[in-house]
């Protein structure tokens, strides 16, 4: 029975530990990527007004 | 209330950058590593993942990490191989079954979908009531003797909510609310965790303590003759393994991925997401387990043959410990985070089987193809159906002790079968459409499971783990025997 002890403390102390890492990393760039994806999203929107508020004769 | 309106706000907004039916189903496959982490995590988070994970851990003491241990051990094998995943973003696909279609043809899609939604909306039936449940204990609101009504009014408004932004905002309101739930849950799951463990009489010592004293070494050896046996572990591996790839909600974050290496490596870093989204309620229910066991007024509610023997009413433990635990400030926190929980959860499923329905079993029998607005409008309605029928379910459905059991044996309809079929589509060029179609229909079998008294009769732990991984097996050979037997045209 110790031995499980033993392991089933280090598994949750890594287990825990790599979240808290994990959590620290992830959270802004994941806040970047939500900006990121709604850039990416809107950008045949932009391209048609680009298009639509064009000059004919500018090209 | 204030986050509950928030997070309408963002599905009604996030809408106007719905363009097609791509960004609808999988986010234009738009999300980067960081983001499909967090949304990934955010879905496999839920509400209903805290509560049977919790109720099991009350139940079996820390042998229940091996769960956990497990998830983590399967992410790490996807996210290292590619498994399947890499092949199914690789297609640019937007459902699962597609690739069935692509591979064995129209009716293997279809019949891979119907089992999928069936097995799906099956999964999902539990899921309002035990949320309801939860937050119905852990604010106090069980005291009053309204509290059955009080249940299912927060499931109502809960569920209404949900469809409100998943109707309206797709996936691009999944994955930006997902990273909103993932972070309020975090915080919350874990300062609660820190309390329950800073506390003298809940901490890591008198947890240990409590159930080596009462519960002995099967409290912590999972291979005990009195704890799950390596049957049952060995099916759980397999559940999550092939969970990963193959159940709609999860598989999906491999689509919406902006390219096959983020779809693997998503895995790899949603690793720790899946020890602590299983392993932070099991502390907590530890903590449960410790702090009834010194309150003598408990023993007949939760230990009525005593603390070493079978508990009761495990459901109702951690949340009403909470309760007791925590300061009304963080209770309110750990309420938002949880019924994020509930919502990140509910809003994945949704538009995963609306879509499956939608997109994989309406559309290819219809005889003209269906354009981008039928066929998100087509989806949301079937996501209002799904949500109307969880209402009904909910209502009148009774939760069955053995929760935990119930999901992995209506999972295992779709799973077993399915798995069977994606394995040999993608890594054996022999397997052919009768092969698929028998091995998915294999699956059914598991559907015994579902039948009301089975899961009830005395079944022990090591026949559980028998039937789950015989099911597998089945399916695997049956895919094999039907693909030697009736070989595809092309292949022969």
């Amino acid at each position: 029975m110790e031995e499980w002890i033993q392991f089933w403390t280090v598994i949750s102390m890594l287990g825990f530990l790599s979240y808290v890492v994990t959590f620290v990393i992830i959270t802004p760039l994941g806040l970047r990527d939500i900006f990121a994806m709604f850039h990416r999203l809107n950008d045949p929107i932009l391209d048609e007004s680009a298009k639509r508020t064009k000059d004919p004769g500018e090209d | 209330m204030l986050y509950l309106i928030s997070i309408g706000i963002v599905g009604v907004w996030v809408n106007r950058y719905v363009q097609n039916v791509t960004d609808y189903l999988v986010g234009g496959r738009n999300a980067g590593l960081a983001l499909n982490t967090a949304s990934f995590i955010g879905t496999e988070l839920g509400l209903v993942t805290v509560m049977y994970a919790a109720i099991e851990a009350f139940s079996r003491g820390f042998a229940y990490l091996m769960i956990p241990l497990l998830a983590v051990i399967a992410a790490f094998i996807v996210g290292q191989t590619g498994l399947v995943i890499h092949r199914l973003r690789s297609l640019q696909l937007l459902t699962v079954p597609e690739f069935f279609e692509q591979r064995f043809g129209r009716q293997v899609r279809v019949t891979a979908a119907l089992l999928m939604a069936l097995a799906g909306i099956l999964n999902m039936g539990l899921f309002p009531k035990m949320g309801a449940t939860f937050i119905t204990f852990v604010t106090g609101m069980a005291d009053s003797a309204q509290a059955e009504w009080m249940v299912n009014i927060v499931m109502t408004l809960l569920i209404v909510l949900v469809l409100l932004y998943t109707v309206m905002g797709g996936m691009v309101a999944v994955i930006v609310t997902d990273y909103v739930q993932y972070v309020v849950l975090s915080i919350g799951l874990l300062l609660a965790l820190m309390m329950t463990l800073s506390a003298e009489t809940t901490g890591w010592k008198a947890m240990v303590e409590v159930f080596a004293t009462h519960k002995g070494d099967a409290a912590f050896n999972p291979v005990h003759p009195e704890s799950y046996g390596w049957s049952y572990i060995v099916w759980m591996f397999v559940v999550y393994l092939t969970v990963n790839f193959s159940w709609g909600p999860t598989a999906t974050r491999a689509l919406t991925a902006d390219s096959p290496d983020t779809a693997r490596k998503t895995f790899l870093l949603g690793m720790p997401g899946q020890f602590v989204r299983l392993g932070i309620p099991a502390f907590l229910a530890f903590g449960a387990f410790a702090y009834f066991s010194q309150q003598p007024e408990w023993h007949t509610f939760f230990f009525p043959e005593g603390i070493g023997g079978p508990s009761t009413h495990a459901a109702e433990a951690m949340p009403l410990f909470l309760g007791k635990l925590l300061p009304s400030g963080l209770i309110g926190l750990i309420a938002a985070g949880l019924i994020a929980a509930f919502m990140s959860t509910h809003d994945s499923y949704f538009l995963s089987w609306a879509s499956v329905i939608a997109r994989d079993v309406v559309s290819p029998l219809k005889r003209r193809p269906l354009s981008d607005k039928e066929e998100i409008n087509l989806t949301r309605w079937v996501i209002v159906a799904i949500g109307v029928f969880l209402l009904v379910w909910g209502l009148w459905y009774q939760l069955p002790d053995s929760v935990w059991t119930y999901m992995a044996i209506t999972g295992n309809i779709y799973l077993t079968g399915a798995t069977a079929a994606l394995l040999g589509g993608v890594y054996w060029p022999g397997a052919s459409r009768a092969g698929a179609m028998a091995a998915l229909l294999g699956g059914l079998v598991s559907i015994i499971g579902v039948v009301p008294g089975v899961l009830e009769g005395g079944i022990s732990w090591l026949t559980i783990g028998v039937l789950g991984l015989g099911n597998y097996g089945l399916c695997m050979i049956l895919l094999i025997v039907f693909s030697w037997l009736f070989p595809d045209k092309k292949a022969a």
